[in-house]
């Protein structure tokens, strides 16, 4: 079938043209929208800026098809294979990508407002700038893996809100990007870049940022609860009032961060370096400091009680009216 | 010194342009050009920063063979970008052998600068940008642009600074002389930055005392004993989640970037070449390019800038229309209108946030308003010893196809 025939059967009112072979077709900007290709094969088509809202792609082969500025929105593409397909600034508000394939896809400021992206592989994608706000990447034990975004470039995305509980997000680029208020929980996080991002208020318990660097992110108030951050960088990000309890810190590197008021009860922050770190009322009670480096560290009213701090760095650091391990307060 | 070069190829492999930087490293060192991966990957990034270090004594020149490497490629505007990142991060091995000698630094800086102007040259060869610094001042100087890197390499900032300050005898005169010149070119944004940067730095040339240098930003330690609530020692990054929000909401994003970027840059064509240029740039660059031009024309006109914008916003769409492949209908307008729906509310705010990053030039600004570059697919190009008048592709093609360029 060829785009023209496709055309005028469907001016003519139908709509089913599941399992055609389409590839290759010139339907840039064609109106299509509520028609059914599912398992239509429409490699290297031409559909820019094309109208295919509510249409039916499930399990549709869309390799390499161009859908710049595309509207998909409330589309089925279950299981579609979106493989290196270009879908710059396209519109999949609330669209259903279950399972689809869009490794390596670019996805730039691509709208994905809304759109369920369980067992999605976005793995190598471009996804700078999309919008993904209260996107779903959730992992389902026993229905739905964690979404895949290896090494996915989501730098400057905005994925507020958005579910990636379980996704697999190591090597990662999330610089700048905003995940305020994201569920990040059990989340591989491992040696990505998460530099200048925004995480206030994120949900990180039992994430996995081991190696991460997350030099000047903002993650005010985020729950970072038994999260695994040896080796990773945090210079000079804002942590306060976030929440560590029995996180791992081990060789942390917390340079200048903010932890105004952080809680990190029972964490460990064996060779971490807290150089200059402003600790002022944070709540460390049996926390475990084995060579940690706390110099020139402000830990002003801080809460020591039952902390291993014997073989810390404590040289310059401000202790005034802090509780010490053995319970007294510090003049 | 093996722990900072490690920390360093460590830095360059995780680094987008990890490839470019390696392409050009090896190129400085063994003055080969090496376009296969499977040999590239073989290559010890560590041992290639210990021999950069040792085959360049110091780092003016690195800097200076760098840039003059660069010259000869092909996609120098790419490279460029590498060339000061390897810069930046190998100074720290040339601070720390330098520390060994402390004496010999101390002597060197008393007797260095002399006049007031090749005081303010020393400060500003030290500017990362240094080679966008220069192409200014020549711009503004001499009137033409200067796109050949060995000539401005060679052309002194001394002799350039004495030429501003004969050719502009106050600083309102340079600053308004500076912004004309900036607006004229295709990466006001960038340039913009940069203009705030020489006139913060070239001020005590122009007045009768020279004041002591600005005092340095206080840092978080400086705050920390005393400021418990503490305060960020830079200011906030300008914030367009909720605007690009707006827009996702009520407009098609793809034709929204085809009318910014037609405003901001050239009218967009359909053609395959103003394809590949679009996906150079995010939505947000361009609504940072044209949310700056907009503040740097707001004091020409009678209307306030957001009218102004407005106006240009629709002018623009009506001359708009899709090609007859796509239907030529025009959903151009209803873009337009979305895109100022979406500013009215936040424009003020909006408005302050740019004028303060253009005036305090932090660098995250920068690298948010420089095109996005795909660096995903290496280039099947060879890149080296072509000649520099041939016709240059993306995205340094750009230049000409603007034709605005001077």
């Amino acid at each position: 079938m060829n785009a023209e025939e496709l055309l005028q059967r469907y001016e003519a009112g139908e709509t089913n043209f599941s399992k055609q072979n389409l590839s290759s077709a010139n339907l840039m900007g064609a109106d299509l929208i509520g028609v059914d290709l599912s398992h239509a094969d429409l490699h290297n088509a031409t559909l820019v800026l094309a109208y295919l809202n509510r249409s039916n792609l499930t399990s549709a082969n869309l390799l390499g098809t161009k859908l710049c500025g595309a509207n998909l929105s409330q589309a089925d593409l279950l299981n579609a294979n979106l493989r290196d397909a270009d879908l710059q600034g396209a519109v999949l508000y609330n669209a259903d990508l279950r399972g689809a394939d869009l490794g390596l896809a670019v996805l730039l400021d691509a709208n994905l407002i809304g759109a369920d992206l369980r067992n999605v592989n976005l793995s190598g994608a471009d996804l700078r700038g999309a919008c993904l706000k209260g996107a779903n990447f959730r992992e389902e034990k026993r229905c739905y893996d964690g979404s895949n975004l290896r090494g996915t470039d989501l730098r400057g995305a905005d994925l507020r809100g958005a579910n990636l509980a379980g996704a697999d997000l190591s090597r990662a680029n999330l610089a700048g990007a905003n995940l305020n208020e994201a569920n990040l929980r059990e989340v591989d996080l491992s040696q990505a870049n998460l530099s200048e991002t925004r995480l206030n208020g994120a949900f990180l318990t039992d994430a996995n940022l081991s190696g991460a660097n997350l030099s000047q992110a903002s993650l005010r108030d985020a729950k970072l609860n038994r999260a695994r951050l040896s080796d990773a960088n945090l210079n000079d990000a804002d942590l306060a009032d976030a929440t560590l309890n029995a996180a791992n810190l081990h060789k942390t590197s917390l340079q200048h961060a903010n932890l105004y008021r952080v809680r990190l009860n029972q964490a460990d922050l064996s060779r971490a370096n807290l150089k200059n770190a402003h600790l002022v009322e944070a709540v460390l009670i049996e926390a475990y400091l084995g060579r940690a480096n706390l110099q020139g560290a402000n830990l002003t009213r801080a809460n020591l009680a039952k902390a291993e701090l014997s073989s810390a760095l404590l040289g310059g650091a401000i202790l005034t009216g802090t509780t010490l391990p053995d319970g007294s307060v510090e003049a | 010194m093996s722990d900072a070069s490690a920390l360093i190829a460590h830095q360059f492999e995780r680094d987008t342009h990890a490839v470019r930087i390696k392409k050009l490293m090896l190129y400085a060192c063994k003055d080969w050009w090496e376009n296969d991966s499977a040999r590239l990957s073989a290559i010890d990034l560590e041992e290639l920063v210990d021999e950069l270090r040792q085959r360049y004594p110091t780092l003016e020149r690195l800097r200076s063979h760098l840039n003059h490497l660069v010259g000869m490629l092909n996609k120098s505007a790419e490279y460029q970008v590498v060339a000061q990142f390897i810069t930046t991060e190998l100074s720290v091995l040339y601070v720390t052998s330098g520390s060994d000698s402390e004496a010999t630094t101390q002597i060197v800086s008393s007797s260095q600068p002399v006049t007031p102007h090749a005081k303010i040259a020393h400060l500003l060869e030290s500017d990362a940008n240094l080679s966008r610094i220069k192409k200014l001042l020549i711009c503004v100087c001499r009137k033409y642009w200067e796109a050949n890197p060995y000539v401005i390499e060679q052309t002194l900032l001394t002799d350039l600074l004495q030429e501003l300050t004969k050719a502009y005898a106050t600083l309102d005169c340079l600053r308004v002389g500076l912004a004309a010149a900036v607006k004229t070119l295709n990466k006001p944004i960038e340039y913009a930055l940069i203009a705030e940067a020489i006139l913060q730095v070239i001020e005590p040339l122009y007045s009768i005392e020279i004041p002591p240098a600005k005092p340095p930003r206080p840092t978080a330690t400086d705050l920390a004993p005393t400021a418990e609530a503490y305060s960020p020692s830079k200011p906030l990054p300008i914030d367009l989640f909720d605007l690009r929000l707006e827009i996702f909401k009520y407009t098609n994003p793809l034709r929204a970037k085809i009318l910014l970027f037609s405003l901001a840059y050239y009218r967009f064509e359909f053609r395959s070449q103003d394809w590949s240029n679009l996906k150079l740039y995010s939505l947000e660059g361009l609504l940072r390019t044209i949310l700056s031009q907009a503040v740097s024309t707001e004091c020409t006109s009678n209307r306030t800038a957001l009218e102004d914008l407005q106006h240009r916003l629709q002018e623009m769409a009506q001359q708009f229309s899709d090609p007859s492949e796509l239907g030529g209908g025009n959903e151009y307008l209803d873009v337009g209108q979305a895109l100022v729906k979406a500013l009215k509310p936040n424009y003020s705010v909006l408005q302050q946030q740019i004028q303060h990053a253009l005036q305090s030039g932090s660098a995250a600004d920068i690298t948010c308003a420089s095109p996005t570059q795909v660096v995903a697919q290496p280039s099947a190009s060879p890149e080296p010893h072509q000649s520099r008048d041939s016709l240059r592709e993306d995205p340094k093609g750009r230049q000409e196809i603007l034709g605005r360029t001077i």
